[in-house]
């Protein structure tokens, strides 16, 4: 089988910090991932170089993406070979609504795909069918994207976002962040509609909460840019027993 | 030891020469005003064009902007016809009326008593005394009481054309003014509006090439309305200033600028909304979109009288920068003598947001379009306040192609 992600001895930095030091991870269709690890331990800056944020430094390793290399690729080339980052702190973006957006996003997606555009009527049927899935409502595509959303709306929005995008690798960055246990519940619904054989998941989150909605097929252990430890959901159970403080930067590195 | 000082002579090509080199008497004679031009003439003259010197005009150095080489044709001009209603056309010294007669409109040179009772309160200003001293025409129009009209007025040609009108609108009346200023020109023009109570005038300025600088003084009534909107796009040098004064309860002022600065532009939207009396209200909403080399300027002034509570101004500016050498300068001025009242100004100036950007590309959305998402975005609380109609979309249509212009351009220069 190939592989859909294979990331080989990534180093990144910013600037002259050093935040990858040596990430290796193979992530096959169809399967969950879940990256849990300590603040700082570079779980965010991972997200950010697989979507194709500027401002870091591969100084080492490769990623494969569909057996392509993703980081010669730009953000939106990404996103047609079907990359998705759920954003932490989805962007607030006036003037635009979100309707416009999804459609711009959607068809953009299409002709980067070689697909012909969806027509308006079909969209809306689309995008009503999926955001009433997620228990928004209908205001929610008229208004400006993000803008006055609370943090609940914000995540919907991402996962409203995914299923209409249906992409191949959904990387979801700390998602569960800013969810009261009802939202942290649709969304969780919402990811797992779109579970497939042919589409994986890489779950980034602190905590073990979310990996109690989104099981995982995997989980690995992040700290000081790298993985340090690999194994099946128990592992989640036993870090929530025990913290991250085995895993941290010894006092003197 | 004497010492002369002299003033640099002009560049002969420039709108400053040719403003020189004017005379009053070249103009068609108005017996009644002859006198009053000749000493305006000299006024003006004493007074020179406005520089940095003088508070004003801080920001737009008039002297030393009108004193560039004049002759360039516009790279954009107006885009698609002109909406369909009564026209006025000022094209050098030629005036031409077109669709009007069922408007109450005379020229303002046969109405010199206009002019005569403003003369010496405009002599005090350069801009206003070549104003009156060259003065070529103008419109001066009357809207009947519960009235609703409509007029385009267009100024055109490489010339310079000094223009004054002078416009009342009865109670209840209604009028929507589309000024058109295009062109490779320079137009000095001053509007006087009137607006009874309950009167509206809807007035749109679309900029899109020359030299204009522009004041319109207008004066409302009870529940009197005047909503503005400035559309200032291209790579011209604009001034465009407006004294409002709301003079009796429930008047309402609405200020509104979009300014797309292509490269080499100068705008400046200028604004003093006095609220002389209790229970009247303004907003100011302006929007800047600066590329390389160009400066847009914005000051406004908002002034609350003693004893006029409850007034309710907000004024906000934001400013696009798309490249280092972009300037803006912004001037917001309070003057509140009244204590209850709501008043706020708002101003920001920053580049695009890169991680806003990085959020739609991230979608699939290609990076020039996502770049127009923003920027439209940014623009459109000035872009689409317009009511729905040949006016809207005469002026969206501009807005688009000069948006293009400036898009394109940054798509080179990344």
């Amino acid at each position: 089988m190939t592989a859909l992600l294979d990331i080989k001895n990534l180093h990144a930095r910013i600037g002259d910090k050093e935040i990858l030091r040596g990430l290796s991870l193979t992530i096959n269709p169809g399967e969950v991932h879940a990256i849990m690890g300590p603040n700082g331990s570079g779980k965010s800056t991972l997200s950010y170089i697989l979507a194709g944020r500027d401002g870091y430094e591969i100084t080492q390793g490769q990623v494969l993406f569909h057996g392509v290399d993703l980081l010669e690729k730009t953000p939106e080339e990404r996103a047609c070979l079907g990359m998705f980052l759920a954003f932490q702190y989805p962007l607030e973006i006036a003037g635009v609504t979100n309707m416009t957006f999804l459609k711009t996003a959607l068809n953009a997606l299409r002709r980067g795909r070689g697909e012909d555009e969806m027509d308006a009527a079909s969209f809306l049927r689309l995008v009503r069918q999926k955001s009433s899935e997620l228990g928004m409502a209908d205001d929610m595509l008229k208004r400006q994207l993000n803008v006055g959303f609370s943090g609940g709306e914000k995540k919907r929005n991402e996962v409203l976002q995914m299923s209409l995008l249906m992409p191949t690798l959904a990387v979801l960055d700390e998602t569960d962040s800013g969810l009261d246990i009802d939202a942290l519940r649709t969304v969780s619904e919402g990811v797992n509609r779109l579970r497939d054989p042919a589409r994986s998941f890489l779950v980034i989150t602190h905590y073990q909460r979310l990996l109690d909605y989104i099981t995982p097929d995997h989980i690995h252990v992040m700290a000081r840019g790298k993985i340090l430890a690999s194994g099946g959901p128990e592992l989640a159970l036993k870090l929530e027993a025990e913290g991250y403080a085995s895993y941290n930067e010894p006092a003197h590195a | 030891m004497q010492v002369t000082m002299s003033r640099p002579m002009p560049n002969p090509d420039s709108f400053a020469a040719q403003i020189r080199n004017l005379d009053p008497t070249c103009l068609p004679a108005v017996p009644a005003l002859d006198d009053l031009r000749q000493n305006l003439w000299q006024r003006a003259l004493d007074l020179g064009l406005p520089t940095r010197r003088i508070e004003a005009w801080h920001y737009t150095d008039l002297a030393r902007l009108l004193d560039r080489p004049s002759a360039k044709q516009p790279s954009l001009d107006v885009v698609g016809p002109l909406p369909d209603m009564p026209q006025i056309k000022f094209s050098g010294g030629a005036i031409e009326v077109k669709d009007a007669s069922g408007l109450n409109l005379r020229p303002i040179l046969e109405s010199p008593t206009l002019i005569c009772d403003v003369a010496d309160h405009d002599a005090a200003e350069a801009m206003l005394a070549f104003n009156l001293a060259l003065l070529a025409g103008g419109a001066h129009l009357r809207v009947a009481e519960g009235a609703q009209e409509e007029l385009c007025v267009v100024y055109e040609g490489d010339g310079v054309q000094h223009l004054r009108h002078a416009i009342h609108v009865e109670a209840g009346a209604t009028l929507t003014l589309l000024e058109i200023y295009r062109g490779g020109g320079y137009g000095n023009v001053v509007s006087d509006i009137t607006i009874d109570a309950g009167g509206v005038v809807n007035h749109i300025k679309l900029h899109t090439s020359g030299a204009a600088i522009t004041l319109t003084r207008a004066t409302l009534g009870a529940s009197a309305r005047y909503v503005a909107h400035h559309v200032i796009a291209g790579e011209q040098v604009a001034r465009h200033e407006s004294r409002i004064n709301l003079d009796d309860a429930a008047a309402h002022a609405s200020l509104s600028g979009a300014l797309l600065a292509r490269a080499g532009a100068h705008q400046d939207v200028t604004s003093v909304i006095s609220h002389n009396r209790a229970d009247t209200s303004s907003e100011t909403q302006i929007r800047s979109l600066v590329d390389a080399t160009a400066r847009a300027v914005f000051q406004g002034k908002v002034v609350v009288a003693r004893d006029a509570q409850r007034v309710d101004a907000q004024q906000q500016s934001r400013a696009l920068l798309l490249a280092e050498n972009a300037e803006m300068n912004v001037k917001p001025e309070l003057e509140i003598y009244a204590d209850d009242v709501a008043c706020a100004h708002g101003s920001t100036v920053g580049a695009l947001d890169k991680d806003a950007l990085f959020f739609l590309r991230s979608r699939g959305i290609p990076e020039t379009v996502a770049r127009q998402m923003l920027v439209r975005g940014f623009l459109s609380d000035v872009t689409e306040t317009l009511p729905e109609g040949q006016v809207a979309d005469f002026i969206a249509a501009h807005l688009d192609a000069n948006l293009e212009l400036i898009l394109n351009n940054q798509k080179r220069s990344v």
